[in-house]
């Protein structure tokens, strides 16, 4: 190996933008996520839409001002381009208005801290749900199927996945605060 | 449990896309009324997020167990394995374990849901590409990337400290175990000879070379202990402050290199070669500050007593005049060869060390320009050791992969963000026996402890992996087909490559000489066989890294190369077309291959 010879790659300007722009993106990217995959039901959409506002806060970071809150400008872009989804597509579903999803923006930024905890006891959590609830919330979400789909695969009605996806979540959530209330009190 | 349980049926209904006109509307006015119901409903988004989160790794993970043809065990582990094993008995397998885990032969049926989705990002996309340096990374897995500047990993567990790279004509200890080049050591390894030398590479890139009879212990990454015996040691800047122990005195290094003596009176000496070296002397009385003298390049000193006063002595260079010559120069430096940012270099008519049946043992890295420190390329486990070949390529030596179990690992080396990497390889016939799916791997930067393999699933790796083969997935494999590009991880279901150029199939037999130029700062990569480009490609993964390289397969994929590789280079900066050229020229000429005139495809 090279061990006197200076590094010329080192210290560009660039780099260290990058490298910023980096670390800002992986503290805010669940929440990003989070925000747009609760307003678009389309998984690949979805997904598309958080790439695109990955491309947009890399474009645009030159002029972010450092003494604003990242994530809370970069929710900002993926309101206006969940917003312009909602424009270019037939809606699917019932969506939130636009002040409604600025108010949840804001809500998403102050639990945000909360993102990794949550994540951890969710792991602990997923462990214990079982069976055929196990198997509807794989289909759900890691198939992405769709509830009908789910009704037909294991001869259910569709409101009743609906309803037991309701009751899964709740389990998980509830469970979720109490692993984090039995880990603040170690 | 929830602080609005009559909401919580109408968020999941949300979630689900079902939800009615008249929920919608209760549930903006309380979302719009109320912060805590705001902040319950966010709470709402992220477990729906994570939900999915979690079940798309595991689901990638249970995709790669089916996908690698024969799961090794984690590196990882294979290495927390070898330190606590370091002590074993020669027969004793105590190099790199894989699993007996017998591979799935076959690709799952959904298979084609993780096979690459091209990332085609134009110029408008470019910014997006940037930040897949990681910025899709989730902040979860941002621990099991932390990688030290050494190579090592926190908290992975494993205590090697070094590596016994060369062994030249040792004879042990009686009650010292018999060490193997190639073996890792652990924290407290001893190597004591009675005749004979060792060299030993710590795992900061300190490199140090012992001359029995001698007793020597390798306390930790950065720290041996002389007991007794004769020392060389050669630190490079990474391996700043590196020191060596001694019954009488401690020397710290200041990136150097110097030679020291234990003789059993305890009369110790230390001759500096370059740089400079601080000794500490332990005062009898506890309560006395130790003296610290600074010894420069080309002086020696001798300390004769415990806490006695050093006295000034002649160098005498000539006394290790053995243990130097054990690291391996260009005997007679080539003309052409670019010598600045000279990374490693393995020439197999050069330097090779083989066990008894032609199997490589050791494959020195040549010192030449600036490469000052050698990261050898080694192999303990005897069924993994390739072959040397006297005359493979057009005359020539080469190292011979069998494509089912050969290959070997370097020492932690520091590779940067820029690589040109040139090497002059041939695949064999068995490349084209009709039965192979998937591709095997020449070069790929992730040695063990194997990043990729542990953790990178569903996220992007940063810094990227270097990889130069044929393409590995089935899809698109084909024989001898050489491929350079540095891996990047996954965004969503497709792989990040960077800097990915597919040359074409070279065929059985046939010596080429590769060349794969990564320029990260100027943000292009090139591929060439013989000096015909394969195409310009978009280069915007870092890859600076120490690590271990391995030579012959994938990382922790049972991926392996299947033919001869006579000379590897590998430079820390993209070479100008001169320099390019000129190694090209170099290599050409050894090896008697004619360079394509044009350049161009």
């Amino acid at each position: 190996m090279v061990s006197d010879a200076p590094h010329e790659e080192e210290g560009l300007p660039q780099n260290s933008a990058v490298r910023e722009l980096a670390r800002l993106w992986v503290q805010s990217q669940s929440v990003i996520s989070a925000y747009i995959t609760a307003n678009v039901l389309d998984v690949q959409h979805a997904e598309d839409l958080v790439q695109e506002v990955a491309q947009v806060v890399a474009e645009k970071f030159d002029s972010f001002d450092r003494n604003r809150s990242f994530i809370s400008w970069a929710l900002g872009i993926a309101r206006n381009r969940v917003l312009k989804y909602y424009r270019s597509r037939a809606r699917d579903r019932l969506v939130l208005s636009e002040t409604a999803l600025t108010k949840l923006e804001q809500a998403l930024e102050s639990v945000e801290p909360e993102v990794e905890d949550r994540r951890a006891a969710l792991k602990i959590c997923l462990e214990r749900i079982q069976g055929r609830r196990r198997e509807v919330l794989e289909m759900r979400y890691s198939q992405n199927a769709k509830v009908a789909d789910i009704a037909q695969r294991f001869g259910m009605s569709a409101d009743g996945v609906f309803v037991m996806l309701h009751r899964i979540r709740t389990v998980l959530y509830g469970c979720i605060h109490r692993q984090l209330a039995k880990e603040g009190a170690r | 449990m929830s602080d609005y349980p009559e909401f919580d049926h109408v968020l999941s209904r949300y979630l689900d896309g079902s939800i009615n006109t008249d929920e919608l509307a209760q549930l903006e006015s309380r979302l719009l009324a109320d912060e805590r119901f705001a902040e319950h409903f966010s709470r709402w988004c992220l477990l729906h997020q994570q939900i999915s989160e979690i079940f798309t790794e595991s689901a990638l993970h249970e995709i790669m167990d089916q996908f690698v043809k024969g799961s090794p065990a984690l590196p990882k582990k294979a290495l927390s394995h070898l330190a606590s094993n370091s002590h074993k008995p020669p027969d004793a397998p105590t190099t790199l374990a894989f699993s007996d885990t017998r591979l799935k032969n076959q690709a799952p049926a959904h298979m084609g849901w993780f096979l690459p989705r091209w990332l085609v990002l134009g110029a408008a996309a470019a910014a997006v590409l940037a930040i897949a340096l990681g910025v899709w990374m989730p902040a979860h897995h941002l621990n099991s990337l932390n990688v030290n500047p050494d190579g090592s990993r926190d908290g992975d567990g494993t205590d090697v400290v070094a590596t016994l790279t060369q062994v030249v004509d040792g004879v042990w200890e009686r009650s010292a175990t018999v060490l193997h080049p190639g073996q890792l050591l652990s924290k407290g390894s001893r190597i004591a000879l009675q005749s004979g030398m060792v060299k030993v590479t710590f795992e900061c890139g300190a490199e140090i070379v012992l001359q029995g009879p001698c007793d020597f212990v390798a306390e930790s990454q950065m720290i041996g202990f002389l007991k007794s015996g004769k020392i060389t040691a050669n630190v490079p800047h990474r391996a700043f402050s590196f020191a060596i122990r001694s019954p009488e005195v401690d020397f710290v290094d200041l990136g150097t290199a110097f030679g020291i003596s234990v003789g059993s009176n305890g009369r110790t000496q230390l001759h500096v070669f370059e740089g400079e070296v601080l000794c500490s002397q332990p005062k009898k009385e506890a309560a006395e500050h130790n003296e610290v003298i600074h010894v420069t390049a080309d002086k020696a000193v001798e300390f004769n007593s415990p806490g006695g006063e050093p006295s000034d002595i002649a160098l005498d260079k000539q006394q290790f005049a053995r243990l130097i010559s054990v690291r391996h120069a260009a005997e007679a430096p080539p003309k052409l060869l670019p010598s600045t940012r000279l990374a490693l270099w393995l020439a197999a008519d050069i330097a090779v060390m083989t066990d008894a049946k032609h199997r490589v043992v050791a494959w020195p890295d040549l010192l030449y320009g600036d490469n000052r420190s050698a990261e050898d390329a080694t192999q303990n486990d005897e069924h993994a050791r390739p072959m040397l070949v006297p005359q493979a390529i057009n005359g020539h030596p080469a190292v011979r992969f069998n494509g089912q179990s050969d290959f070997l690992v370097t020492t932690p080396l520091e590779t940067t963000d820029d690589q040109t990497v040139l090497m002059v390889c041939q695949f064999s016939q068995d490349a084209y026996e009709k039965n192979r799916r998937w591709g095997g791997q020449i070069l790929n930067y992730d040695g063990p402890p194997s990043r990729e393999a542990n953790g990178y699933l569903s996220n992007t790796l940063h810094p990227g992996v270097l990889q130069i083969g044929e393409p590995l997935l089935a899809e698109e494999f084909k024989p001898s087909l050489l491929t350079g590009q540095v891996f990047a991880g996954f965004v969503g279901s497709a792989t990040v490559e960077s800097g990915r150029v597919d040359a074409k199939q070279v065929g059985a037999n046939v010596p080429v000489i590769v060349s794969y130029l990564y320029d990260y700062s100027h943000g292009r990569a090139m591929l060439s066989i013989n000096g015909r480009s394969y195409g310009e490609v978009r280069a915007f993964a870092p890859q600076a890294i120490t690590s271990r390289k391995i030579i012959g397969r994938h990382a922790w994929k049972e991926l392996f190369f299947q033919g001869d590789l006579a000379e590897l280079l590998i430079y820390n900066k993209g070479l100008t077309p001169r320099e390019l050229g000129d190694a090209m020229a170099y290599l050409a000429d050894k090896y008697s291959i004619t360079l394509d005139p044009t350049g161009k495809e």
